[in-house]
């Protein structure tokens, strides 16, 4: 694929937009994965990036991605033009089926990307309210203005209350105030402490989840078992079976 | 594609093409099936297995390193019953020689495991690991003990009649003795290099990387360690070698042969793309025609002066 725009949108946070040549099959809740650098061999690993927007006429495909190591930093240089090898629509998404539900979906850091291709997705079947959290306003803006054009409900969490709530996402979740409508379905996605959460307030209250997992990948296509999840029907690959699960299937480490 | 030119034996194991996937790099052979047809390979080798189904070891099991990556998986596999029930009837179409890889805790274990793969037609060969790193007994415990790899290659010699394969672990001060411990057991095959042991550390959270702390390097980073094992073998041994460690290109894998290996095994590069070994494949074929050899035969171990 093409590098067709590659740019800043928050603090260390980039969208990257990449064309292809090819019909984009990407379903929200997959993923991609990234060779940074073909010439070289550091880094050595592709890099897993769950899609943000696919474009199904343009053959375009935007992910979001936070510089915070060695590939990601090499990703913030590539230039308009650039090519780069991808492995397309990988892994298990999101299920698309739910209609006429209240759903909400909730979403912590870089982890609020797929829940924007899945609203886009399932908007005009269902009620759709997103709750987003993350350490501060400036993380959340691009986000909370995306969703904002789809003229779905947003509601905010920050870690330093400078955009809405002050706290966790799951702390405003359940906050009987905020949703005051029964929910029917929840779709989630964000660092593990934020999953592990949710896990236990779905437990009470009976609510069907589906959580997508970042889990450090190897290959992304199931051979290396890098990414194997616990669950209650035994061992799953993020890559594979996943990276989106029935949350409450989901056995986290303590 | 001609067949002839790529043709390399293995002792009694006669394979269309040297390129070898392997263990732990490939599933169980049909997980790339959307990526290309694994029947352009030499031969498939697939995930180590145990006698019990193991669940592998904590997460993160993989950590990379320059040009390199730190693995610590830890046998993650279905066990010998779950495998000869589920797998092979998912496997005995394949058209491609598959190699069964095995890990015991014991001796016992070893020859336990290579028992139940005696009779089972699928199976071509049967490789012995001995050089896993990431498990606490067994594995690299018996690989880095002379004595040990002569004790478990009798042992499965006297149960397994097909081509044996030994695994050998590159942790050791002399690769050499350990290879002619696995050929006085009566090893047919020898595949080396199994990872190196290494480790990374977080600077910011000041420990391992890895919950297990060491992990098993593998990548270009470690190429030339394990050419350099594999030509000191091919000098000093007379047994076929299936020489692994960091291919990642035909032209890799032709130093491989070149240093004496019949076979090459590609591992890490499957894991930054899925079809590095087939790849390879048509690498070696592409330098073997520029360069006017008509057969492998011409270059393996063409390095040795």
């Amino acid at each position: 694929m093409k590098i067709k725009s590659n740019k800043k949108i928050g603090p260390k946070i980039y969208k990257m937009q990449l064309k292809s040549n090819k019909k984009i099959k990407g379903k929200p809740g997959q993923f991609i994965h990234l060779k940074i650098n073909s010439e070289s061999y550091d880094p050595l690993l592709r890099r897993p990036f769950s899609i943000f927007n696919v474009d199904y006429d343009k053959n375009l495909l935007t992910i979001i991605y936070k510089v915070c190591g060695r590939g990601t930093e090499l990703m913030e240089k590539l230039k308009n033009g650039d090519k780069v090898e991808v492995l397309e629509s990988l892994g298990n998404g999101f299920s698309l089926n739910e209609k006429n539900k209240n759903i909400i979906l909730v979403g912590g850091g870089m982890g609020i990307a797929p829940l924007y291709f899945l609203a886009k997705e399932i908007r005009d079947k269902n009620n759709i309210k997103v709750l987003l959290g993350a350490n501060n306003q400036k993380e959340l803006n691009f986000f909370e203005s995306k969703f904002s054009e789809l003229e779905i409900e947003v509601y905010n969490a920050t870690m330093d209350g400078s955009l809405g709530f002050e706290g966790t996402v799951i702390e405003l979740l359940n906050n009987k105030n905020v949703i005051k409508d029964k929910i029917d379905y929840i779709y989630s996605c964000g660092p593990t402490e934020m999953l592990k959460e949710l896990q236990s307030l779905i437990k009470n209250q009976n609510i069907e989840t589906e959580a997508s997992l970042e889990e450090r990948m190897g290959c992304g296509v199931g051979v290396c078992l890098s990414c194997t999840v616990k669950t209650t029907n035994g061992n799953m690959r993020a890559c594979k079976e996943g990276p989106v699960f029935p949350l409450k299937d989901v056995i986290f480490n303590e | 594609m001609s067949k002839k030119l790529l043709n390399t034996s293995l002792g009694k194991l006669k394979l269309k093409n040297p390129v070898i996937t392997a263990s732990g790099t490939f599933g169980f052979g049909t997980e790339l099936r959307d990526y290309f047809p694994v029947s352009d390979l030499g031969a498939v080798t697939l995930k180590g297995i145990t006698v019990k189904e193991s669940e592998g070891n904590d997460l993160p099991r993989i950590a990379e390193t320059p040009a390199g990556i730190l693995n610590s998986i830890g046998l993650e596999n279905p066990g010998i019953k779950n495998f000869k029930k589920n797998i092979i009837p998912e496997i005995k179409d394949l058209e491609v020689p598959m190699i069964a890889n095995i890990s015991g805790y014991s001796i016992n274990e070893f020859k336990y495991l290579a028992e139940e793969l005696e009779n089972e037609k699928t199976i071509k060969a049967v490789e012995v690991n001995v050089s896993c790193p990431n498990i606490k007994n067994g594995g690299m415990a018996f690989g880095t003990d002379s004595d040990m790899i002569f004790e478990v290659t009798k042992e499965v010699r006297k149960v397994y009649t097909g081509p044996m394969i030994v695994k050998l672990s590159p942790n050791v001060t002399d690769i050499v003795e350990m290879a002619k411990a696995a050929v006085e057991g009566g090893a047919d095959i020898i595949s080396l290099i199994n990872t190196l042991l290494g480790m990374a550390i977080d600077v910011d959270k000041k420990k391992a990387v890895l919950p297990n702390t060491f992990g098993g390097l593998s990548g270009p980073a470690i190429k030339p360690v394990a050419l350099r094992m594999v030509y000191q073998l091919h000098e000093n041994l007379d047994i076929p070698i299936i020489g692994m460690g960091g291919i990642m290109t035909g032209e890799d894998a032709i130093e491989f042969l070149l240093a004496g290996a019949s076979a090459v095994g590609v591992g890490t590069a499957t894991l930054r793309d899925p079809d590095a070994s087939q790849k390879i494949v048509y690498e070696i074929r592409d330098y073997l025609k520029k360069n006017n050899i008509d057969s492998l035969d011409e270059i393996i171990g063409k390095a040795h002066k």
